[in-house]
């Protein structure tokens, strides 16, 4: 599983993706390196800007919204919104492991079953002429990540 | 947008979820626009660090708990609502409806802001804005003058009377007080059903009152029984909080420090539904082989639970002590010929009960094994049952719910730790209410409206023309009935009469002639029933004024506080009765009718407490030792005061509520039957089935005609969605979510149809039509349709049949026979809009 970490993680540049995030201004965050896609029906788990866990999934079709030449990329925050435990990719879904709160990748993160009370907050990605797909901003803020939050 | 932080001074105020059965404990949070509190916990009002990232499980304020409101004094104020810690969401956990109380509140600048805020009269067959004082003089003539003319049979209401949102001690207290003692009707119908009964006279008749496990139970049973009860949707935080828990070994420790060198199993988890549920799943994606999915033809569950016994009996796995020392020997001898079936052989009876239920014999002797079986030492099994609307809805509700209850006691399943044999419950509870004037079993109200009955019809807080049976043809008839009046008040060049009592007096007249109704309404929003009202009177909702409740899994008495005024000049539904009370006996007092006028009197009251504490005096003396209170009153808190609510929290008291003969202390219940039952002589009281004969005339017909009525339909809840959506359709980004009524079709059926998922389908028979959103996946079986019951925009009980339970009344929801068309046309967007993942699998 490969991770790529934010080259500049903590101090005031995180604190200003946070405030940017936090306005809904998605898309002005500083970029996450997220790596190649991963291969058809398969995620790949990598930090967002702040550190939090978030997952990238290749989609096994053409989705709304979906990025890469295909517009079969999506990424999520992978923090449950209902307690904050990470989400598992299990085939077609993401299933938080603690109370089983289930979320559809290709319906823009909708939380389809279970206690969350909103899906997760889906992260815009940037794919590269050369297939580097980079996360570029995030529809709110991660479970459990306030204003001020480092 | 940032969440806004509340600072130190913000008023806290206790409160438990509007929504479920469970309750969950929550704090709400207002304080002005334009303060803020800070990230430190020194700086908020949480008193939680919010400049780290929480770790998972930890505090969970998120986007959905927080919105902004405006009160009478024309302040904006934030509001949040977050999850506080009760015996019942322990680690504030919480489901997602609960989690959207702060989008539930109202605000005019959001859809909320939809609701009734002042009272509404039909004047020129338009609803316009009015005084409380003209309404309620309007609604108090036509009252009088129907009773006097026709009787108080003419009076009918359809009302609440339950806990939580709207209802509570105080609303149900009031309501009954109006309708039994004052008006005097036995015409009133329970908001979810045509007719004035109990769902589990079954059950409580046999001296089991059907609350009586707590929610320990759930964490300490070695069997968890889910019957009719899809409780992962529907009882959300009792499965994630402590039956789950309890499936992942983490009450072990609980449970060995409970129960000392007891075997502690892991625990076993038998589901009854036809339907793979999303309850299935959840306890199936984790441990497939401890879970036992029982799937019984629709109306057949009385046959199961029944051949469930006669197994328990045959293989000696009953409780002989229950038997023989704590049940009545005078009724054994019905349950054992006709329940047991005992004169014959248990071969014979398993066959039989295979055949009927399509439950495999395999099946059948597992689950009995796995409800009764002992445990290694002989310890006797500890089996929690809940049980819901599948048992209840079911056809031969009394029969039904008799036969759940009797399976458990026979294995002795109630009175001990980890046991008992509940209701799950849908919503919560707050009960208490003067007797009902009418006959048992009662009359189905909403058949005498069809049918052209009664002159007033009061709709209290429910929303029939979605949730009665038959609600197609009922919505027809009370159409037509409301506008055949509307039509009959007018001159004949369309002026109405002026005043309160000129129109009045003439709506009377035109009752007396042909079989108009007068309709009004007591409602939150303009409700599709409410649409046809001739007056709307604006109630108070949840947050809006104080209110207690139980919880239904441990009975458990919180005082649910104010936070926000009501909109514009909304007042509590007790408010609305008490002043039209008010305003009845002042009518009869200066008609010189004193008997009348007395009936009405002592509505005085002016705070909620004070209703609170009228309802408490109502019960039973509870000045009684711990065997004494078997038999009070599940609800029975008198004594309790809101000062003692407030002094206790979040704990609450569990009721029944008993004031200790010596010391004259208030003490709860946390666990009920382990003494007594509920009886005279404080013995169980059995009851013998009726024989299985087939289905009732109203399915059966449809059965005749496989052809034209190809498939089972059955009925039940979403996650997202609560009761007929009333507050979540004015929720953007939960409405988003289940935007259509829905069905799900198995595809061996959906095939032949050439339904996928997505597609938009009509589900029809002689009852009436439901236009839905096909979700195609094996959750139902081949051959039946699961439909959501309520949607905003449609119905599943239009296609309700008319049979209702001769013993009870109570109708037989979930199942009928119809028939599925596909939808002509393009329906690419709503395909788009809907997931195509079943909602059963988590894997």
């Amino acid at each position: 599983m490969s991770v790529t970490r934010r080259e500049l993680l903590g101090g005031a540049a995180v604190g200003a993706a946070w405030a940017l995030a936090l306005e809904g201004e998605a898309g002005a965050a500083e970029s996450v390196v997220v790596g190649a896609a991963p291969g058809v029906g398969e995620a790949r788990v990598f930090a967002w800007a702040d550190g939090s866990p978030a997952v990238l999934v290749r989609l096994p079709r053409r989705v709304p919204g979906g990025a890469g030449p295909g517009g079969d990329l999506v990424a999520y925050s992978a923090l449950c919104t209902h307690l904050g435990c990470v989400v598992e990719a299990r085939g077609e879904r993401l299933v938080c492991p603690c109370h089983l709160s289930v979320f559809d990748p290709a319906l823009g993160g909708r939380c389809v079953q279970g206690p969350a009370p909103i899906g997760l907050p889906r992260i815009e990605l940037s794919v590269a002429s050369d297939g580097t797909v980079r996360a570029v901003g995030i529809e709110r803020a991660p479970w459990g990540r306030h204003e001020g939050a480092a | 947008m940032s969440l806004p932080i509340p600072p130190k001074g913000a008023t806290a105020t206790e409160t438990v979820c509007q929504f479920c059965n469970v309750g969950c404990g929550y704090t709400a949070y207002t304080w002005p626009v334009g303060e803020e509190g800070g990230p430190a916990p020194t700086d908020n009002a949480f008193g939680v660090d919010l400049r780290a990232p929480q770790p998972a499980l930890g505090f969970p304020y998120g986007p959905t708990m927080a919105d902004t409101i405006e009160g009478r004094d024309g302040v904006r104020r934030h509001v949040a609502i977050v999850p506080a810690v009760s015996d019942v969401n322990r680690n504030r956990d919480h489901s997602a409806r609960g989690a959207i109380a702060a989008k539930t509140t109202y605000d005019r600048r959001r859809r909320t802001g939809e609701r009734l805020t002042h009272p509404l009269l039909r004047v020129g067959d338009a609803l316009v804005r009015v005084t409380w004082e003209e309404a309620l003089d309007v609604v108090a003539r036509v009252l009088v003058g129907v009773r006097d003319a026709h009787g108080a049979d003419a009076i009918c209401a359809k009302a609440f009377d339950h806990g939580g949102g709207g209802g509570g001690f105080e609303n149900n207290w009031a309501v009954g007080k109006l309708l039994f003692t004052g008006i005097g009707t036995q015409n009133v119908g329970i908001h979810n059903r045509p007719a004035y009964n109990s769902e589990v006279w079954g059950s409580r008749d046999r001296g089991l009152h059907e609350l009586h496990s707590t929610m320990e139970d759930v964490r300490l049973c070695d069997t968890l029984v889910l019957w009719g009860a899809n409780s992962y949707e529907t009882a959300t935080v009792l499965v994630t909080e402590h039956a789950l828990p309890n499936f992942q070994g983490l009450t072990a420790a609980e449970k060995r420090a409970a129960f000392g060198a007891e075997e502690v199993p892991p625990l076993r988890v038998v589901v009854v539904d036809p339907r793979r549920t999303a309850t299935v799943g959840a306890f199936a994606s984790l441990d497939a082989d401890r879970v036992l999915h029982l799937r019984p033809a629709p109306g057949t569950d009385v046959v199961l639970a029944d051949a469930l016994a006669r197994i328990v009996w045959d293989r000696r796995w009953h409780d002989p002590g229950m038997v023989r020392d704590r049940s009545d020997a005078a009724t054994w001898k019905d349950y054992a010929d006709r329940s047991l079936r005992l004169g014959e052989p248990l071969g014979k009876v398993l066959d039989e009960a295979a055949r009927t239920t399509g439950i495999p014999k395999v099946e059948l002797l597992r689950a009995a094994e796995w409800m009764s079986g002992p445990k290694r030492g002989k310890a006797r099994r500890r089996t929690l049952t809940l049980y819901e609307k599948g048992v209840i809805w079911n056809q031969r509700n009394y029969d039904t719910v008799a036969a759940v209850a009797q399976l458990s006691v026979l294995g002795g399943h109630v009175g001990r730790p980890g046991t008992g044999c509940s209701r799950q419950g849908g919503h919560q509870e707050g009960y208490v209410r003067p007797g009902y004037p009418g006959p048992r079993p009662p009359p189905n109200v909403d058949q005498h409206l069809v049918d052209g009955g009664g002159k007033v019809l009061w709709v209290m807080g429910t929303n029939p023309y979605l949730t009665t049976p038959r609600a197609q043809q009922y919505r027809r008839a009370i159409h037509r009935r409301t506008v055949a009046l509307t039509g009959g008040v007018g001159a004949e060049r369309g002026g109405e009469p002026a005043t309160p009592e000129a129109r009045a007096a003439a709506i009377v007249a035109a009752l007396a002639q042909g079989d108009g109704l007068f309709l009004v309404i007591s409602e939150l929003y303009l409700t599709d029933t409410a649409r046809d009202a001739h007056v709307v009177l604006p109630a108070a909702g949840w947050g809006e004024a104080d209110l207690t409740s139980i919880n239904c899994n441990s009975r458990l008495l919180r005082l649910y506080g104010a936070f926000m005024d009501p909109p514009g000049a909304a007042i509590p539904d007790w408010e609305i009765c008490a002043r039209t009370a008010r305003r009845v006996e002042a009518l009869y007092l200066a008609a010189g009718k004193r008997d009348d006028a007395a009936r009405f009197a002592g509505f005085d009251w002016t705070t909620a407490e004070q209703v609170f504490l009228e309802g408490g005096a109502a019960f039973p003396d509870n000045r009684v030792d711990e065997a004494g209170a078997e038999q009070l009153p599940v609800e029975t808190y008198t004594g309790v005061t809101y000062a003692k609510l407030r002094e206790v929290g979040q704990t609450g008291i569990q009721t029944p509520v008993r004031r200790d003969p010596a010391t004259g202390e208030i003490v709860g219940t946390k666990r009920r039957f382990g003494l007594r039952f509920g009886t005279p002589d404080g013995k169980f009281r059995w009851h013998g089935s009726d024989p299985w004969s087939g289905w009732p005339e109203p399915v059966a017909r449809y059965l005749q005609e496989p052809a034209r009525w190809p498939f089972w339909l059955t009925t039940g809840r979403t996650q997202r969605l609560w009761q007929t959506g009333y507050h979540d359709q004015r929720v953007p980004e939960r409405i988003a979510e289940e935007e259509l009524p829905f069905v799900e079709l198995h595809p061996d059926d959906a095939r032949p149809l050439g339904v996928a998922t997505g597609d938009l389908v009509e589900v029809w028979n002689e009852e009436g039509n439901l236009v839905a959103q096909a979700r195609v996946f094996d959750g139902p079986p081949p051959g039946l349709v699961f439909a959501l019951q309520f949607h905003p925009g449609g119905t599943a009980n239009d296609l309700t049949s008319a049979y209702t339970d001769p013993k009870t009344t109570i109708p037989w929801y979930k199942g009928t026979r119809v028939a599925v068309r596909k939808l002509d046309g393009d329906v690419s967007e709503a395909r788009d809009r809907v997931s195509r993942l079943a909602t059963h699998t988590f894997r």
